[in-house]
């Protein structure tokens, strides 16, 4: 069949070519529609669940919110598990769904649910679906910031309240709208709010509570509509308006009478522009900001809405007071140029080596020219495959595509036709005519493409392992697996299609087969190397045995690491603080650590998000910022070759000088998938389920002590459940029975005095602000004021004939009190309270993670199961289950231990048909283990871990060794075939192929020498495997060259003598 | 073909030596290691016996020949103490006269630790005080042969250098003599002082035939008021004002009758007004009379200075308060009986030999600390609380007079102590 496309494709050289430059074109127009990424996405299907409780605490949170939600999500289809967390003022209930739902469905059935719980939920908490986005959703970030000298309305300078009411009603509408948004999150600055502040002891004089301030507000602050009547043929809308409209009308709002005289607001309090209880907090470059993340619909193109999103800022920027801007500070569509341009720069670089090294060899500039057009024509038949398989385009899919090994099955035939063709013209003496010459092609191809072939489809099984992961590794390693493949199958295709019929056209002329220098002194070497190798063939083979062994044995001690880091150039760093840091505390903090990061030269920018946005996309607590640390790019640095370690370094070094601060160095993207795949990211999870937060917190502490002493355990970390402080105004019963007071009545005067509490709204055109009515902020924060709380005692008439009335009263030696402190009434204790409450599945959970190191997973959960169950009691109706990373390592090793053999006898396979030989099908086979030595050897030298880039270049090193192999065997037994003794035949066959496999082993080795020295973007994941087809194509060669004809003589003695 | 064979043999033999050998060099490769390294420069390098657990959970040293466990015995309810235990190949074993001596440096002392037998183990005869967080230095003497021993327990503590200290604008001070004020406020309502008010009632009915003073004049005792021409004697007499002061009520009219039965002026001194402060349960014991109280009235009215002179021996019912009342000068006239105003007294007034600022004030597991400083290092140490005000905390026990310790600003160094990842840990 093969030999038929290739007659097709000479003899329809013209139309092929037409076809593929067709390919080519539909190639282009999908890279424009190829959604680009700078990672792989390994967000599961997930959809959060986030309810405000303004004031509540986290322990209410759990129980009026939290429960009520998760239970109404129980039983949902396609539903993997539910987690939650209950924090300060926040339930966040995250559902998680099996790999492949589709997320609108779920989207819909959690949203029904949610319509039935709401009766459920205290009045006024309103539960929301978070963003449609994934991990790497938060494209874009910027910040509202004034310059110093611009003034507001009021001729002052800017504060953060007006730069938030900037963002929330100026910027946020028209970004919403840009297609692919799916959501503007804004943090820091304060939302606009109209507060009420009553003085508790004006409030006594004038006998006046907080419930009547509200009341008063509520009732003198609405417009009403009454119809309309008709006058004269008209028709008349009537309205009575009577909102209040600012300060001065809610000053002059009347609260009470009293003997004529009435109290109004101003006479109990003052109305100002006052701040919100806010959550969150931005900073940059050490000042305090307005910051908001957009939010890229899942499955959008990343690249094409972040520069729809800069340039709609840029026209927002036109529309913003003067003096305001709106700057961007992080666009992904940097990452992901780069990422292009790395790929960009293999491509060309590829290209050029590929061409240089051909003309060099084959001296044919043409010919050369040809076979690097497979390059781009392969890159853009695999986009179109991309684009058709829903994979994105990343680091990690396009940056491992190593163009010269794709090339290599090309070379091969266009060595190969050269070679035949100049034969052909050498034994004529003349040009060839047409037909001759496509014959020439055609056998040359044939000749070879078995060969070119073989070698391409075994690259392609060893790949399949890696297709059946799953999980993250499964999501992370796809796209490149796919690429990878689609990459091999493109070049397979034009190797026997494009390019026999592009041979075909441009190779008329006179084809000079002048064996230039460099192959003349190769072979002249290579000949008495080959005739003292097969002559000393044992001693060959041994060591060859003995050299896979040792390399063997070095591989297992190197380190590993299975996901490699992509590097996002920029950093996130976790600044923790201890459980309990304010807001205002750790703005402080966070704006020392920006000022010491700052002075690092290579550090562009800093901005931070301290604690939790307006949507809870990520619930941290105030004592948690995300810093994110922009880098300038190298060629801006004093060192542009310094490596990026040592910048980590630095950045360490500076942020531990800061002191309260501890550190987590991290990436944008990475801190992100770390956040929606919180828990499972840990080797080991051990999760306490139960009721009692003590009781779990308690043995989950044991299993930490257990954990820790299993060999092969480090970073055994025990959840924080508690340690925030809490003072608790604990409300004395027996004293509230003595003034006839309801606890209600005490609470409610708390509430509103230090939590504040919402009366009514100021509408200011389409803008509308909240009315607060709370203490001054100086009381609000005084203990000993909030003692002297007045809460009002219930009315006594004074008529009210009393039973129990003393016999004796003297007025004149009484002070009678309307009201009475609140510190009469309770007691104010300040204790460590839970800091958060996480839940698994709907049951309350604290879970202590462990990572395992220099010992085999398996076994340390097997023995930590059996110390755990023999040395932690767990009390009746708690219960232990095990979780974590390692479910995941244990799966795919059992998947890998049956695809692995399987894809090992495909290829013996493959091998078998091509020879039809068992013999000749393992010997080539040898040639894998021996190509490997060199990789294993070059990754410990550079002292590089192995890991799944490494595997990649181990997978195409195989390739290239058996591609190699089969080339040389096969051409040795054409010659035997034609009739050659065994010895002649080996050496003849071995020097004819000396040309094409140096050619395959330089266009590959130095093909990737750039990528080994790579610093930029993609390095990580091109370092290991470039560095192992370096070391890898060293072996492999000399095993083609010099161990192959050994073997092949070793094992065909006694056939040789026959004939 | 033999020569060949033997040539042949012979390198394969040397390949596998080589061979051999390069495999044993790798296997002296240590394994490549990604881990972080962790811990704290807080903690000093911790002796490694001292990782030893003994059957009691404490610090196990020694050999199998004579070998000894250090516990801390803090069941709830008492005080700490050390108990040692020894052993001898693997069994308890109770010499009789050890002689055992622990040393604890602490930051900022030494405290030594003698110790006396007791049933099957030696008790120390001091307490070990909270914090936990010391170098131990651990003496036996037995049958002879001296032994020495050390571990470290450190807790709740920091290193901060002196330049990250001023970044961070932390404010150090030292422990030592303050005077602490208590006190508390009191609401309370203005009324006249009603020992000064006169009611000037006409002795005779009859018609009134001249009114002298209006209502706000000032007036001095024996000052006419009004001239009233008597129904019995129909002679005009004078109405005199019975004490000075201001005329404050006026029930009369010219050619009015003046009954005998009606006031006709009401004259108080308004100089001196009384304040009846309200009092809540609580703050009844607090109040003595002739405590010194300060008032303040807000809205431009100056502060003024009175004291208690009166507490009602009664109290209100409804809302269970007591009257406590001042008699307070009012010059100016400015204090305006009906207004309500507040009073701070001060109940409490006390020279103490140690107090630390408030704002040094911390919370370290349960305990109330402040975070000494010596040399580099910050501690937290526990202390107990005496009295306290707005400013100063008094320290009954657990801090010696001239102690360094971080006031303002003093959560960075509980924030950073607590970073570090403390441990409790005997």
């Amino acid at each position: 069949m093969i030999d038929s496309i290739i007659h097709f494709s000479i003899r329809q050289r013209w139309a092929i070519l037409l076809l593929v430059l067709g390919t080519a074109i539909l190639g282009a127009y999908n890279y424009t529609r190829l959604p680009i990424d700078a990672v792989p996405d390994i967000t599961n299907i997930q959809v959060q669940i986030n309810t405000g409780a303004p004031g509540y605490s986290p322990l209410e949170v759990e129980q009026r919110v939290t429960f009520a939600v998760e239970n109404a999500m129980g039983g949902l289809p396609h539903l993997d598990y539910t987690r939650s967390v209950s924090r300060y003022g926040l339930s966040q209930v995250t559902v998680i769904f099996k790999d492949g739902t589709d997320i609108y469905f779920g989207r819909q059935l959690i949203a029904e649910r949610l319509q039935e719980v709401k009766s459920k939920l205290p009045p006024g908490l309103e539960p929301r679906m978070g963003p449609i986005a994934t991990g790497l959703g938060e494209i874009f970030m910027f910040t509202v910031t004034s310059d110093p000298t611009a003034r507001n309305e009021e001729g002052k300078p800017y504060t953060p309240t007006d730069l938030r009411t900037i963002q929330d009603w100026i910027i946020k509408p028209q970004l919403r709208n840009t297609p692919g948004v799916i959501e503007v999150n804004s943090i820091g600055g304060y939302a606009k709010q109209f507060h009420v502040t009553p003085y508790p002891d004006k409030l006594v004089t004038y006998d006046v509570t907080l419930r009547q301030l509200m009341e008063a507000l509520d009732l003198n602050n609405a417009n009403v509509g009454a119809g309309y009547i008709e006058k004269n043929g008209e028709q008349l809308l009537i309205r009575a308006p009577g909102q209040a409209n600012g300060i001065e009308d809610l000053l002059n709002i009347i609260v009470a009478h009293r003997e004529g005289t009435p109290i109004l607001v101003k006479d109990v309090a003052e109305v100002v522009h006052g701040r919100e209880l806010r959550t969150g907090a931005a900073t940059v470059n050490g000042e305090e900001v307005v910051l908001a993340t957009v939010f890229m619909l899942i499955g959008e193109n990343s690249r094409t809405v972040s520069s729809r999103i800069a340039a709609k800022l840029k026209e927002i920027n036109l529309s913003l007071p003067e003096g305001i801007h709106a700057n961007a500070v992080y666009d992904r569509t940097m990452l992901v140029d780069s990422t292009i341009e790395t790929v960009k720069k293999n491509l060309f670089e590829g290209a050029t080596l590929v061409i240089v090294i051909l003309f060099l060899l084959l001296g044919n500039f043409r010919a050369a020219l040809l076979t690097a057009c497979v390059i781009p024509l392969s890159m853009l038949l695999t986009i179109s495959g991309m684009v058709g398989a829903k994979v994105s385009g990343n680091l990690m899919s396009l940056g491992a595509l190593d163009f010269g090994i794709i090339v290599d099955g090309a070379v091969i035939i266009v060595e190969n036709c050269i070679r035949r063709l100049a034969e052909e013209q050498h034994r004529h003496g003349r040009l060839l005519t047409i037909t001759e010459r496509f014959e020439i092609v055609f056998s040359a191809t044939r000749e070879v493409r078995k060969a070119s072939i073989f070698g391409e489809l075994i690259i392609m099984v060893v790949y399949l392992p890696i297709l059946t992961l799953t999980g993250i590794e499964g999501k992370m390693f796809f796209p490149m697996a796919f690429t990878v493949l689609a990459a091999l199958g493109a070049a397979m295709l034009l190797s026997v299609t494009f390019v026999p019929a592009a041979v075909a056209i441009f190779l008329g002329g006179r084809i000079s087969e002048k064996e230039n220098i460099l192959i003349r002194t190769a072979k002249a070497i290579y000949e008495p190397m080959l005739r003292a190798v097969i002559a000393a063939r044992g001693a060959v083979a041994a060591a060859a045995v003995i050299l896979v062994m040792l390399c063997l044995l070095l591989a297992s001690r190197m380190g590993s690491e299975f996901i490699p880091r992509l590097d996002e150039g920029d950093f996130a760093l976790h600044a923790l603080r201890i459980p309990g840091t304010s807001l205002t505390q750790a703005v402080a903090m966070q704006r020392t650590l920006e000022a010491k990061l700052g002075q690092i030269p290579e550090v562009k920018e800093i901005f931070t998000k301290i604690g939790t946005a307006e949507i809870a996309t990520d619930p941290m607590p105030p004592s948690v910022a995300d810093c994110f640390i922009m880098i300038k790019p190298r060629h801006e640095w004093a060192n542009p070759n310094m490596p990026k370690s040592e910048l980590v370094d630095k950045v360490m070094a500076a942020a531990k000088s800061v002191p309260g601060n501890n550190y987590e160095l991290l990436q944008p993207i990475e801190m992100r998938f770390n956040e929606l795949i919180a828990g499972v990211r840990s080797d080991l999870a051990v999760k306490v389920f139960g009721d009692q937060m003590e009781i779990m917190a308690e043995t989950a502490g044991q299993i930490e002590d257990v954990l820790k002493q299993v060999p092969g355990a480090v970073d055994v970390k025990l959840e924080q459940t508690t340690g925030l402080p809490v003072l608790t105004i604990a409300i004395n019963r027996p004293m509230l029975a003595r003034y006839g007071l309801n606890i209600a009545d005490v609470q409610e005067v708390i509430e509103i005095a230090i939590g504040g509490k919402e009366a009514g709204q100021i509408f200011e055109g389409d803008r509308r602000f909240a009315i607060l009515v709370r203490l001054p902020e100086k009381l609000r924060t005084d203990l000993e004021a909030l003692k002297r709380l007045p809460i009002p005692l219930p009315q006594q008439a004074d008529n009210d004939p009393k039973p129990n009335r003393l016999a004796y009263q003297p007025e004149s030696s009484l002070a009678r009190a309307d009201t009475i402190p609140l510190g009469e009434l309770a007691e104010f204790t300040l204790a460590p309270g839970p800091n958060q409450i996480s839940r698994e599945n709907a049951k309350r959970r604290v879970v202590v993670t462990a990572n395992v190191r220099g010992r085999d997973i398996a076994s340390f959960v097997g023995e930590a199961q059996k110390r755990i169950a023999e040395e932690v009691t767990v009390p009746p109706g708690y219960w232990v289950s095990w979780g974590g990373q390692f479910e995941n390592l244990i799966s795919a090793s059992q998947r890998l231990k049956i695809v692995v053999p399987v894809a090992l006898l495909l290829i013996l396979i493959l091998l078998f048909s091509a020879f039809g030989s068992v013999k000749d099908a393992l010997l080539i086979f040898t040639g894998v283990p021996m190509a490997l030595t060199g990789g294993i050897v070059a990754l410990w030298l550079r002292e590089i871990p192995l890991s799944i880039s490494a595997a990649v270049g181990f997978i195409a090193l195989s390739g290239v060794a058996v591609l190699n192999g089969v080339v040389m065997i096969s051409f040795i037994k054409k010659l035997i075939a034609d009739g050659m003794n065994l010895d002649d035949a080996i050496l003849g066959g071995s020097l004819t192929r000396l040309r094409p496999v140096l050619m395959t082993a330089l266009v590959a080795s130095l093909g990737f020498v750039p990528m080994a020295l790579a610093t930029g973007p993609g390095a990580e994941v091109q370092r290991p495997l470039a560095t192992v087809v370096i070391g890898g194509i060293l072996s492999s060669t000399l095993l083609t060259l010099l161990v192959l004809p050994a073997l092949y003589r070793m094992f065909h003695r006694t056939t040789s003598r026959l004939p | 073909m033999n020569y060949k064979a033997i040539t042949n043999a012979g390198i394969i033999a040397l390949l596998l030596v080589g061979g051999a050998y390069v495999a044993k060099g790798i296997l002296g490769i240590e394994p490549a290691t990604h881990a972080e390294e962790g811990g704290h420069g807080g903690a000093a390098a911790i002796d490694n016996s001292s990782k030893r657990r003994g059957p009691h959970g404490g610090r196990y040293f020694g050999d199998p020949d004579f070998e000894c466990e250090v516990q801390i015995y803090e069941p709830e309810g008492i005080t700490p103490e050390f108990h040692v235990y020894f052993f001898k190949d693997g069994k308890p074993y109770a010499p009789k006269d050890a002689k055992i001596v622990i040393k604890l440096e602490r930051i900022n002392r030494t405290d030594t630790i003698q110790f006396k037998k007791e049933a099957d183990y030696y008790v120390g005869d001091a307490p070990v005080v909270e914090p936990h967080s010391f170098h131990a230095f651990v003496k036996v003497e037995n049958a002879g042969k001296t032994y020495e021993w050390k571990f470290d327990s450190i807790e709740g503590r920091a290193e901060m250098p002196d330049e990250i200290l001023a970044r961070a604008g932390v404010e150090m001070v030292r422990a030592g003599p303050a005077k602490i004020r208590q006190r508390i406020s009191l609401r309370g309502r203005v009324h006249l002082n009603e020992q000064t008010r006169t009611s000037i009632i006409p002795r005779y009915d009859g018609i009134v035939k001249a009114v002298k003073k209006e209502l706000g004049d000032q007036v001095q005792k024996g000052d006419v008021l009004a001239l009233v021409e008597s129904n019995e004697s129909l002679q005009t007499y004078e109405v005199h004002a019975e004490s000075a002061g201001t005329v404050i009520e006026k029930n009369v009219r010219l050619g009015e009758f003046a009954n005998n039965q009606r006031t006709m002026f009401v004259v108080a001194d308004l100089s001196t007004v009384w304040v009846d402060f309200i009092v809540h349960r609580k703050d009844f014991p607090l109040l003595k009379i002739g405590q010194a109280v300060t008032l303040h009235a807000d809205e431009g009215i100056e502060s003024v200075e009175a004291t208690l002179s009166y507490l009602s021996p009664f109290s209100a019912e409804g809302s269970q308060t007591m009257m406590a009342r001042a008699v307070v000068p009012n010059p100016k006239g400015e204090l305006r009986p009906g207004l309500f105003v507040t009073g701070d007294v001060v109940y409490a007034e006390a020279e103490v030999p140690v107090a630390v600022k408030a704002s040094g004030l911390q919370t370290f597991r349960d305990w109330d600390v402040v975070f000494v400083r010596v040399g580099t290092l910050f501690e937290a140490m526990p202390f107990e609380i005496g009295r306290r005000d707005a400013e100063w905390i008094e320290v009954k026990e657990g801090i010696p007079a001239g102690t360094s310790y971080a006031a303002g600003n003093s959560f960075i160094i509980k924030a950073d102590v607590m970073k570090s990842g403390a441990t409790h840990d005997h």
